[in-house]
């Protein structure tokens, strides 16, 4: 013990000149981290320059917050592409079938010219009807290989697309979560978890419309749009000289609209969103209602929001609606100026009238593809600020961990020498990289807490100037009113979150110097509020082992005095456990998770609040469990009922996140202070 | 969500159906002018291609050697007003149908929503229970928009389909029967194509919305889950779990749009295959001049073809999200037809509770009507006007049920709970439970300030009386203590204080309302003994002498002063006493005490 201080007085120093290369570090523990799990080497793109644009994001993150606009249209899509990146083969397949079936879908409308003409030339006895007929049939045969050859493309590039595009969201989908998994606690305290399944759910299918529907769209429509006008001049400039003019003033007209129209729609987002967001929020709390008899004050509130979002809804859905024939007017108005100045050109000799003809169907297809390619405008812009949103969190700086020693089991050799062994029944070492090799540093579960002062929020201190020692195989309990910093600390042992001031160490070794996964595998949490996942019970057990064996689930079970409950579900130990563990109570699952951290046999046992759902006779039940449980361990216990405490070696009193009485039950009760007071009760009962 | 949400139940919609003639209320006119404006625009639509067909022949006379062309200026000038004046009409029309359509839907979804919203407000807990919260408010949001567009399309594109694919089929026949011949292939195509997509994506899409409810649950489980995959170091077992339903659902996903690819291509060589026939049937009649086909009618005719296909295409689409819409409307409808389990229809608005008595006759009660055994049973107790009653058991011996009958919450299966002098039943929610305060073992705040909070059991409150109950409810320190105190915003659900926090603000509202009875239900868990004791304290004190109080706890040292403890075992009444009888009396209260008690004992 008494190299301990000198040890870690070391290592801070270490750490201290470590501080500066911690970040690139950093850096490429994540690559590696990350690289680990994929088997495509696309996933490192991303950290490559993330330093540079993490800084980048930050700044303009700070500058407006909170735009449904994306902040950097250009670096969005530049990363948007690294991902398609992948795919580029593809992807050049899939323009050119695009192309392929734009230009051919236009083309064979252009068939229509020489079939006209034919029918023109019978009709002026210039050309015989068999000859005519033929001639006419050939075209028709070349314009249904177009249509077919058209049609099949199409059938091809979507198909590819869609390829491109689920993969694509899996491959985002997959990044994301596994970023997520390397974040530190503080973005999960500070998210909600609706905040986060948006970004899986919403964003990332908004950019999934941009992949799979924009991406072709805005090739078709371009190509179709020069098509189609390149067609139109190649039988007459000056007809499509002035339709030009007259199609930009009355998109310049429908643009005005729109943009007069677009607060409109913005107003109804916002009315449909009060609206659910009170349905949301007032149906959870219905029971409260209820017992408050405010029903009528919630229907009135409600039929005030209820009637806002249909006013403002009503509005928006007018002019909604009202596009569209806006929209067939212009192409109407268009036609008959073609029709009036063709016909002009067709009596002056400067057209012919096969060629007025395809020229006047052309003019009805005119104004889509400039029509589509506007709307894929719009939503190109959702796309990128939802892919925008996806990568903020991927710019979220991981969980920092520069710590090298690690976990092991170790066997002793005839010569009475560690060696690293694979058995499950070795002993437990730390190993510590030394410069010459490593050594081997039984792990006996001593835990010293060194004056550490930390605050969550810089200024408000949870924890002050807090110091605790935990020899091997002691139970240290933490009790103190609500926000005292209890479970603070516990935080900070298995840093969740990093100490500011202070060093706690394990066996003699700082904490920051070991392997984050080390330090959480050598202890085993209980936590404050039940955690269980989806699925069986057994499965939720094995969670804290994965090999373990249906025997030890059992016996882990029996130990939290699960067993009994568990044997007596209808599915027993493979009952399903639903979202929230609704099927269970909340006192059952806080049962299974004790279960779930008894399998795990960690030499360090945190128990926080662990049985507060229990009731008391079936704690006491569990009490017998529990004792077996903490034998051999370092176990630090959380709990409001000081019955569960009583019998710890250390006591620690807090308030205020200090300090304020410690010692054993026996001395606490002596000493007649505050303790006393919570044991007792008696609080200022006089 | 349930588990097969395509699966609806008959009456379920047509309970909502036959509501929704009601919803339109108000927009009857509207909803009916709807179809007439369309029908108009249909007639006016479709003598635009004649139109143009005209424009087409009048040209053609060009190809005479010797035409007149002031005649053809003339031919062509009327033509074009003609069409001028239709584009207006066809302007005019389709502002007021949109106008028309968009006051029409909105209008009903306004008041479908509100009356759902009405509804689940006079829904027992047992009604609630049953639809479960969640589910409720996937109803009323994403369930009602649906059925609100689909009542937009309905009035919309479901009568301007039908009336434009007979209205385009008769013009096409006129022109020319031969030509027509073309539909009788192209038509059946596209229903059969149409068909056989939704007969095999059907059972595609309920599967990939399981999928996507499995992503959902291991995305949810992971993010509120991360302190144990955190503190288990799981991460790495996590990923492996997502991986396999992100490529699950991404394989699905593929799987069911897979499917859809396929339509627009099919329709496409539908389409292209009508025209070219047309043309092919078309010139070789104009040439053979056998029918008298001109060019323009030819012309004309094809554009008549996509005109017949696509309103075609139209009617079975908004079809199909009609189809899609029946497992909306009939979830609605499911709400609808929820009659409330417990209700205060027709009782005495006068009638008011005389004190806070409290008597339970025989009472027994079970959640479902087919489960077998009681939750409480042959339970008979009486609690007297201002008395403390303390109620202690072990989970799930029925403590909460015990208490909920008094404000009814639910009604007793047999037996009955006289409050105040009469039989719940006969008094109207509101004075019953203006009387009685219930602070529930879960409790829920709402978006808005603290003050707001504590205000809303009683919205006249003055500030004192807010700041007494904060006080007596040990709130008002920690309130204090927020940089803007009694006005700072709880975000959603009271997020932003801690558990023990928010217990103390729920007492602080139950103590506002000033009730003959108030009942903490387990309410102070979060909160530190010290703290525990002040508030109990403060429930002792002059002012709250007249109310009956009922506390439930695990703690005994929060009921151990209590006038009477109550102690409870698998639904019944173990035993009634002091704290002294009890220890004396009961086994399990002695017990429970023991365990809890031991360390002071042993001093």
């Amino acid at each position: 013990m008494n190299k301990t201080p000198l040890n870690s007085e070391a290592n801070e120093e270490a750490l201290q000149l470590e501080e500066a290369e911690k970040k690139t570090a950093e850096k490429q523990k994540d690559k590696k981290k990350r690289k680990r799990p994929e088997r495509k080497p696309k996933g490192k793109k991303i950290p490559e320059n993330e330093t540079e644009e993490e800084r980048k994001e930050r700044e303009k993150k700070e500058e407006k917050k909170k735009k449904s606009k994306p902040k950097d249209i250009k670096q969005a899509t530049k990363r948007l592409f690294k991902y398609i990146a992948e795919f580029k083969g593809l992807l050049i397949i899939v323009a050119l079938l695009v192309v392929a079936t734009a230009v051919m879908g236009a083309v064979a409308s252009v068939f229509m010219y020489p079939i006209y003409n034919a029918l023109g030339e019978v009709a002026a006895g210039t050309m015989g009807n068999q000859a005519a007929f033929s001639e006419i049939s050939k075209w028709l045969v070349v314009m249904a290989v177009f249509y077919i050859a058209s049609a099949g493309c199409n059938l091809l590039y979507t198909r590819i697309m869609l390829h491109v595009s689920s993969r694509t969201l899996a491959n985002m989908r997959r990044d994301l979560f596994n970023h997520l998994q390397t974040l530190p606690l503080e973005f999960f305290d500070k998210k909600k978890t609706g905040e986060i399944m948006s970004r899986f759910t919403n964003d990332i299918s908004r950019v999934s419309d941009l992949v799979s529907n924009n991406f072709p769209t805005l090739i078709s429509s371009s190509i179709q749009a020069v098509l189609t006008i390149g067609i139109m001049i190649y039988f007459s400039w000056r007809l499509t000289l002035t339709i030009t003019v007259a199609i930009v003033l009355m998109f310049a007209v429908v643009m005005f609209i729109t943009s007069k129209c677009s607060p409109l729609f913005k107003k109804q987002q916002k009315a449909i969103g009060e609206c659910n967001g009170y349905i949301e929020e007032y149906i959870k709390g219905i029971k409260v209602v209820k017992l408050f008899s405010q029903e009528k004050i919630t229907k009135s509130q409600f039929s005030q929001l209820n009637e806002n979002y249909r006013r403002t809804g009503v509005k928006a859905n007018i002019i909604g609606g009202f596009m569209s024939p806006m929209m067939s007017m212009i192409t109407r108005v268009n036609y008959a100026i073609v029709v009036f100045l063709g016909a002009y050109y067709v009596i002056n000799g400067t057209m012919n009238i096969g060629a007025l003809v395809t020229y006047l169907d052309k003019s009805k297809s005119y104004a889509s593809p400039i029509v589509s390619l506007a709307s894929c405008y719009s939503s190109l812009v959702s796309a990128l600020a939802g892919a925008e949103r996806v990568f903020e969190i991927l710019d979220t700086p991981s969980e920092t961990d520069e710590g090298k020693a690690t976990l092991v089991r170790i066997i002793r050799n005839a010569l009475g020498e560690a060696e690293e062994t694979e058995n499950s029944e070795g002993e437990f070492a730390w190993k510590v990289p030394t410069e010459s090799g490593s050594d081997y540093i039984p792990v006996k579960g001593n835990i010293e807490v060194k004056d550490i002062t930390f605050a969550y929020v810089e200024g408000t201190d949870v924890l002050k100037n807090v110091s605790v020692n935990a020899k091997s195989g002691q139970k240290v309990a933490f009790v103190g009113s609500t926000g005292a910093g209890k479970t603070t600390i516990t935080n900070l042992i298995n840093r969740f979150y990093e100490i500011d001031r202070g060093e706690i160490t394990y066996d003699g070794i700082s904490i920051k110097d070991i392997r984050k996964d080390d330090l959480r595998r050598s202890m085993a949490m209980v936590l404050q509020d039940t955690k269980l996942f989806q699925g069986t019970i057994k499965e939720n057990i094995r969670y804290g082992k994965l090999d373990a064996t249906d025997e030890e689930i059992i016996a882990a079970a029996k130990l939290a005095n699960a067993h009994s409950f568990i044997e007596k579900l209808p599915d027993g130990y493979d009952t399903e456990i639903k979202a929230d563990a609704a099927n269970i109570s909340q006192g059952q699952a806080q049962l299974i998770n004790i279960a779930r951290a008894a399998i795990a046999k960690s030499p360090l046992l945190i128990l926080d609040e662990a049985t507060s759902s229990v009731d008391t006779r079936t704690e006491r039940l569990i009490e017998i469990g529990m004792d077996k449980l903490m034998e051999n361990r370092t176990v630090f216990v959380i709990a409001h009922r000081l019955s569960t405490v009583r019998n710890s070696q250390d006591i620690v009193v807090l308030e205020n996140g200090e300090i304020i009485e410690q010692g054993n039950h026996d001395e606490l009760i002596a000493k007649g202070g505050k303790y006393y007071q919570l044991y007792t009760g008696t609080f200022e009962m006089k | 969500m349930e588990k097969n949400p395509l699966k609806v139940k008959k009456e379920h919609t047509k309970a909502a159906m036959s509501r929704f003639w009601g919803f339109t209320k108000g927009y009857r006119l509207l909803t009916l002018f709807c179809p007439l404006l369309i029908f108009l625009d249909v007639i006016v639509e479709l003598e635009i291609p004649d139109a143009m067909g005209n424009v087409v022949d009048i040209l053609n006379q060009l190809n005479n050697t010797s035409y007149d062309s002031s005649l053809i200026w003339g031919e062509l000038t009327q033509k074009l007003i003609e069409m001028l004046l239709l584009c207006i009409a066809t302007l005019i029309i389709g502002y007021l149908a949109s106008r028309c359509s968009a006051i029409a839907s909105m209008g009903f979804g306004a008041n479908l929503r509100r009356e759902l919203f009405n509804k689940t407000q006079d829904l027992s807990f047992e009604n609630i229970d049953r639809l479960k919260i969640s589910s409720l408010i996937t109803r009323m949001t994403t369930d009602v928009s649906q059925v609100q567009n689909v009542y937009k399309n309905t009035i919309v594109q479901f009568i301007k389909g039908p009336f434009m694919l007979i209205t385009a089929l008769i013009k096409a026949l006129s022109i020319s029967k031969e030509l027509s011949v073309v539909f009788s292939l192209a038509l059946p195509a596209i229903i059969i194509v149409l068909a056989i997509m939704g007969y095999l994506a059907v059972p595609i899409f309920k599967k990939m919305l399981k999928t996507t409810d499995e992503f959902n649950g291991t995305l949810r489980g992971n993010i509120n889950g991360i302190r144990v995959v955190k503190s288990f170091v799981r991460e790495e077992h996590e990923k492996s779990k997502f991986d396999k339903v992100n490529t699950a659902v991404m394989e699905m996903n593929v799987r069911a749009q897979k499917l859809a690819l396929y339509v627009t291509p099919a329709i496409m060589l539908i389409i292209y295959g009508c025209m070219i026939f047309s043309m092919w049937r078309g010139s070789y009649l104009i040439i053979e001049n056998k029918t008298g086909l001109t060019l323009g009618e030819m012309t004309t005719f094809v554009n008549y073809i996509t005109q017949v296909l696509s309103s075609l295409m139209t009617v079975l689409l908004v079809f199909v999200s009609m189809i899609l819409a029946k497992a909306s409307i009939g979830r609605i409808g499911e709400v609808f037809a929820e009659e409330p389990t417990v209700s205060d229809k027709g009782n005495n608005p006068e009638l008011k509770l005389k004190n806070g008595d409290i008597e339970f006759r025989n009472v027994s009660f079970k959640y479902s009507k087919d489960a077998v055994k009681n939750i409480l049973d042959d339970v008979n107790l009486k609690i007297n006007s201002g008395e403390t009653v303390g109620i202690i058991g072990s989970t799930g011996s029925s403590k909460s049920t015990l208490i909920q009958l008094i404000p009814r919450l639910y009604d007793p299966t047999e037996g009955e709970v006289l409050v105040g002098g009469n039989n719940v039943r006969d008094y109207t929610f509101e004075n019953l439970r203006s009387e009685v305060s219930v602070v529930l073992q879960q409790n829920i705040l709402f978006s808005g300030t603290i003050m707001e909070n504590i205000r809303w059991g009683k919205p006249d409150a003055t500030q004192e009386e807010i700041i007494e109950a904060a006080k007596d409810a040990q709130a008002h320190e920690f309130i204090s203590g927020f940089e803007k105190g009694y006005e700072t915003e709880l975000g959603q659900g009271g997020n932003t204080v801690s558990g023990g926090q928010k217990q103390r603000i729920c007492i602080a509202r139950a103590l506002l309302k000033k009730p003959k009875i108030i009942i903490l239900d387990d309410s102070t868990s979060a909160v530190d003994t010290a703290t525990d004791t002040k508030i109990r304290m403060a429930l002792r004190s002059e002012k709250y002498s007249g109310i009956t109080k009922i506390i439930i706890a695990q703690r005994i040292t929060s009921i151990m002063d209590a006038d009477r403890i109550i102690v409870i075992d698998n639904g019944k009444i173990d035993s009634v006493g002091t704290h002294e009888q009890l220890t004396k009396s009961s086994e399990i209260y002695h017990e429970i005490f023991v365990s809890q008690q031991e360390g002071v004992l042993a001093q």
